[in-house]
């Protein structure tokens, strides 16, 4: 309760038994969450816990990057646990998985923006879902597919390429 | 305050997070394709103390299904059938065209270089590679996708695997490539096994001295099996003949279950923990249910028991057929009709129908895994 109580960045919302902080991004956009959800980060966590004046500021993350955090913090701390193996539990879990894959449906800067987030404000199902869109990207691809998709660079000499190649014999033509 | 400068691009997310983005990679082959990328990508995977496989396999314990290998029952080649998944996904999203390749070269596998023989013989199929008799004149094991065939002579005295005697286990060394083939060879007059064993890091074979002599074991040996570092011999008698091949030491273990299952099949579940199943009737209806057990401390502990019905589910074809357990590996079963036209691969941990063949053939089939970990020459690339 101390705690709390020392935390003037953090108001309670009049309508509801819910508390909630104000999350401010870096150009200085300011966000009103429930702390559920915002406790999905850890980094958020620890700086309610620490407590603060006039919101948390999270300058590493830009307003278009956080809503996109928030919306999923949102979703994703709002589901209630049902009993597991009950039909409500499969739907819920069903109905995120649709969540989840209808967010992660952005060009590749925005994924990268918000792995960088994720990893950041440390929301692990987030990173974990970002991570895993990107890495399911590689899937099907030849090394030079995958440098031409993520524009990267090959720095290897041709005879290092040659060498690779080889050695990749077991997955290659 | 300033906006954050703009980091969108792959190669800005620093090292550790790049990390977490290749252990989510789907397959060992994509992941060979990733290491090719850049020097950046490749120092995050091929590391000289070989965390980061070790990390990646924790979350990918079993190596992509490919298919199964069906021996022939007079001697040849084995014949090879590619998992349904992996042939028809028609969905983009689903296909993967590195598992397509693989099992496109595990299909064409004898394009690799092993010519024709009449008297090739499959032995045994373990982590990815192929362990083949060819007549009397040695052994090969055999890697169908990277075509590595290594020959292995055979030792003096050795005799002949005509039955199924001889396995390929992993190696000894850290060297992912490494392997052992061991041979639990019975002497019919003096009742007597002994085991010979070769070693990939030695490249030699070596005579174990321990012999033993088979008084409480009944019957004949019929199958060999292995899973992790142990074999078991199946013999036609209600106990299994258990051979610890760190220690090389011989003892007897009795069946599990009640009625002692005379078919089952033994290996190892995925967190690589001996296993056996078998499918038994259950109950005064006698309805066939697949069991599963865990050896711990040579004690046999029931894992899950499930309705052979329920495990096949919409898989299961009309009318009654019964099935027994004939191959376990790496947390796979394959479950046979008896009049084995239908072969069914059940994922051991979730008892759920993997893939689904149909073809006639008597002899057990082998599951065919991607080889695990790739093979990357660490030190060369800087």
């Amino acid at each position: 309760m101390a705690a709390a109580d020392s935390c003037d960045g953090i108001s309670t919302s009049g309508g509801g038994w819910e508390k909630t902080v104000t999350l401010v991004s870096s150009d200085d956009a300011r966000f009103e969450v429930r702390e559920a959800a915002a406790s999905l980060s850890q980094t958020v966590r620890r700086m309610i816990r620490a407590g603060g004046d006039g919101g948390i500021p999270l300058p590493k993350v830009d307003a278009r990057t956080l809503s996109t955090v928030l919306e999923y913090c949102n979703k994703h701390a709002a589901v209630p646990a049902p009993a597991p193996e009950s039909s409500s539990a499969e739907a819920a879990a069903v109905d995120l998985e649709w969540f989840d894959k209808e967010l992660m449906h952005v060009d590749l800067a925005t994924l990268c923006s918000l792995i960088r987030a994720a990893d950041y404000l440390e929301v692990a199902g987030l990173l974990d879902l970002t991570c895993k869109t990107v890495a399911d990207m590689i899937k099907s691809k030849t090394a030079e597919e995958i440098r031409q998709m993520f524009g990267i660079q090959n720095d290897f000499t041709p005879e290092e390429e040659e060498q690779l190649s080889r050695e990749n014999a077991g997955v290659f033509e | 305050m300033a906006p954050a400068p703009a980091e969108r691009t792959i190669d800005d997310l620093p090292d550790h997070v790049l990390t977490e983005v290749m252990l989510r990679v789907p397959t060992p082959a994509a992941l060979v394709h990733a290491a090719a990328v850049s020097k950046r990508w490749r120092g995050v995977i091929v590391t000289s103390t070989g965390k980061f496989l070790e990390d990646y396999r924790a979350r990918h314990k079993s190596s992509p299904f490919l298919g199964l290998y069906i021996p022939r029952e007079f001697g040849g080649l084995p014949s090879f059938q590619m998992a349904d998944s992996i042939q028809s996904a028609d969905d983009d999203d689903d296909r993967d065209l590195d598992l397509q390749h693989a099992a496109a070269k595990a299909l064409t596998f004898i394009l690799g270089g092993l010519e024709r023989h009449r008297e090739w013989r499959l032995l045994d199929c373990y982590n990815g590679r192929l362990l083949l008799a060819r007549g009397g004149e040695s052994l090969e094991v055999y890697n169908p996708l990277s075509r590595e065939r290594i020959s292995v002579g055979l030792p003096q005295d050795f005799i002949l695997p005509d039955g199924f005697s001889t396995c390929l286990l992993q190696g000894h060394g850290d060297h992912g490539s490494s392997f052992r083939v061991v041979s639990v060879q019975s002497h019919r007059r003096d009742r007597m096994v002994h085991v010979v064993e070769y070693d990939s890091c030695r490249k030699s074979w070596n005579h174990h001295p321990d012999r033993k002599i088979l008084k409480n074991i009944e019957g004949t040996q019929r199958e060999v099996m292995h899973a992790g570092n142990l074999i078991l011999c199946k013999y036609t008698g209600a106990s299994l003949l258990l051979l610890d091949t760190g220690e090389m030491q011989f003892s007897v273990l009795p069946l599990p279950g009640d009625n002692n299952p005379k078919r089952y099949a033994i290996g190892e579940m995925e967190d690589g923990v001996c296993c056996l199943a078998a499918v038994e009737p259950v109950g005064k209806l006698n309805i066939p249910h697949l069991r599963v057990w865990r050896l711990e401390k040579l004690d046999w502990k029931l894992e899950k028991a499930m309705k052979v019905a329920q495990v096949l589910g919409k898989h299961a074809p009309a009318g009654p057929l019964y099935y027994q357990a004939r191959k376990v590996t790496n947390g796979m079963a394959v479950l046979c009709s008896t009049g084995r036209n239908l072969h069914f691969v059940i994922d051991l941990k979730t008892f759920r129908v993997m893939e689904k063949f149909e073809f006639n053939r008597d002899l057990p089939a082998f599951p065919m895994q991607m080889h695990w970990p790739p093979a990357f020459s660490v030190a060369t690339i800087s």
